[in-house]
């Protein structure tokens, strides 16, 4: 049995921080992997709600640039549950355990612990859209091409970040058994008022600029060449959603470095 | 500040690296003083046991250390240096009383993300072996019970080859085995020149480990020194003995604090235990196992903690 344990060394190579960092997102990952109550219903329920909705309901009633909509549209809310749910709960949770004091306490590389949730977050919400697309294929009703999944899911993907932000300030603002109920409020009425299932009428049309997930929704509807639904303008989109990411994750990171 | 009891510096505590100190620390949460001009060195090779009644500031004094909180005034150093800095922290284990690890993950798992921190981690399977938890290896942690998780905490605690390693309530939950196992462990750790912080409720686990006692009541130092030097302080002993008298008239002799029948032996605390020899032999002419010792070190915590109140 080892009892000698010499002095450490202070420092750490470049290549073990990023080290650290990578085997915080791993087990992040495997955490979530592992977790039914956050598989279940985020990376299995999209595909399975698209299949019975999208497929059985709507196949061959309607045209097929439709489907494209509601296709990008099912896509959007897949990945838009990770990325809201998939830092703030369990922050507000680690939180109230003790162990994200643990965390500030261990010598950790700054900011690893959200920068990991971030990744994996991310990770999980492109997963989740992916599960949508394959649902899609695999029932012979795919209405886009390859490039232009490619692109949609590229500019969903780097949206989501906006979201994750957005958690997180939830997160950081309230307690573990408070979070779920605060995040719910923000998700169901955005995946309603965003027009993500049907067209807005004209007079919730102009409240749908405050969510982020319809500035999601435009532009990769934009940057997939979906349709000719995407009529915002995609620079203010893209300004809503930076102002939305560095608002709220400021807000929070600040919070988190004054009280924990 | 003014010490009531001060205790001059023993063998152990001359000449040796200081790791960590608080000097002048002053920290109020909103009204409420958690510490008052709190002046405290941790050595190197030395465990020091911080005790006090709840509220007198030993969680503070520890969040202090390891940068979870900042100082209304005074200074706090780690290895040096300012606690913010995560330098100073690669070189300090730390165990938690409420720590909650994530329940999926299995204990090789949250062994290696902790090592992952340091620059020089143990290897797991020494880690394993230094924490007899190698049976727990490849469990899910939210599996395990409550001393099982108290022993994987500590496995991470000492993972990072620590030269100041903070445990906080260590031994809750364990059983007398596991318990034992891990006095053993600090006793090495200590013994290879590591410094050890430890908070305790079982003040037979300070009196067993500790080199050095630090006793906090209100946020303030009242006592330090070696284990027979915080005993000393109370000038009070420990009488015990087989006799047939009644415990409601001992309770009645003068300089008697306390008196109860154990197992049919008198246990009997006085400060002046002579007297109270003479009376108990003349009453009891068959009294039989005579024995004398100092108070115990919670006998001398209650009368400082008292005092101080």
């Amino acid at each position: 049995m080892p009892t000698s344990l010499p002095i450490s060394s202070r420092s750490m190579s470049a290549s073990r921080v990023l080290r650290a960092y990578l085997i915080e997102a791993k087990y992040e990952f495997l955490h979530k992997l592992r977790t039914p109550m956050f598989v279940i219903p985020f990376l299995l329920l999209p595909g399975g709600l698209y299949l019975l909705i999208g497929l059985l309901v709507l196949h061959g009633h309607v045209a097929s640039a439709v489907v494209a909509l509601m296709l990008a549209g099912f896509c959007v809310f897949a990945a838009a549950g990770p990325a809201l749910f998939g830092i703030g709960c369990p922050l507000a949770l680690e939180r109230d355990s003790g162990l994200f004091t643990l965390k500030r306490a261990l010598p950790a590389p700054k900011g690893a612990y959200l920068v990991a949730k971030t990744i994996v977050a991310v990770a999980f919400a492109a997963l989740a859209m992916g599960t949508v697309f394959v649902t899609a294929r695999f029932a012979g009703n795919m209405p886009l091409n390859a490039s232009q999944v490619f692109a949609f899911a590229a500019v969903t993907v780097a949206g989501t970040v906006s979201l994750c932000a957005l958690g997180l300030w939830i997160g950081v603002h309230s307690s573990g058994a408070a979070a779920p109920g605060l995040t719910q409020l923000i998700y169901l009425p955005m995946l309603y008022l965003s027009g993500l299932f049907f067209p807005l009428p004209k007079t919730l049309l102009s409240w749908a600029a405050i969510w982020p997930a319809f500035h999601i929704e435009q532009l990769a509807l934009r940057a997939g060449h979906v349709g000719q639904s995407a009529f915002f303008d995609p620079k203010l989109s893209i300004a809503i959603l930076f102002a939305i990411t560095t608002v709220f994750g400021g807000l929070a990171m600040r919070r988190l470095a004054r009280a924990g | 500040m003014s010490d009531p009891h001060p205790i001059q510096p023993t063998r152990q505590t001359l000449s040796v690296e200081i790791l960590a100190r608080l000097a002048d620390v002053h920290k109020r949460y909103g009204s409420t003083v958690a510490l008052a001009g709190l002046t405290l060195d941790v050595r190197q090779g030395e465990l020091l046991a911080l005790l006090g009644p709840n509220g007198a500031g030993k969680s503070t004094a520890i969040a202090l250390w390891l940068g979870l909180t900042q100082p209304d005034s005074g200074s706090v150093r780690l290895l040096g240096r300012s606690p913010l800095e995560v330098e100073s922290r690669r070189c300090v284990g730390v165990m938690m009383q409420e720590a909650g690890l994530t329940p999926e993950l299995r204990v090789r798992e949250l062994i290696d993300l902790a090592a992952s921190y340091y620059p020089s981690p143990l290897p797991l399977k020494d880690v394993l072996a230094l924490t007899r938890t190698e049976a727990l290896a490849s469990r899910r942690y939210g599996k395990l019970s409550g001393g099982q998780k108290r022993q994987v905490q500590f496995a991470l605690a000492v993972c990072g080859r620590p030269r100041l390693l903070f445990l906080d309530e260590p031994t809750v939950g364990l059983d007398i085995q596991a318990r034992e196992t891990m006095w053993r462990t600090v006793r090495d750790l200590v013994a290879s020149g590591c410094a050890i912080v430890l908070t305790t409720h079982y003040l037979e686990e300070a009196q067993t480990l500790a080199d050095r006692v630090a006793v906090l009541a209100r946020g303030r130092l009242i006592a330090s020194g070696t284990v027979d030097e915080i005993r000393s302080v109370v000038g009070r002993k420990q009488i015990r003995c087989s006799s047939v008298i009644d415990v409601a008239e001992i309770s009645r002799w003068p300089s008697v604090v306390g008196a109860a029948r154990d197992a049919g032996r008198l246990q009997i605390t006085a400060t002046d235990a002579e007297d109270v020899v003479r009376r108990l032999l003349a009453a009891d002419a068959h009294l039989r196992d005579l024995e004398i010792r100092h108070a115990g070190l919670s006998e001398a915590f209650a009368e400082l903690t008292k005092e101080a109140a």
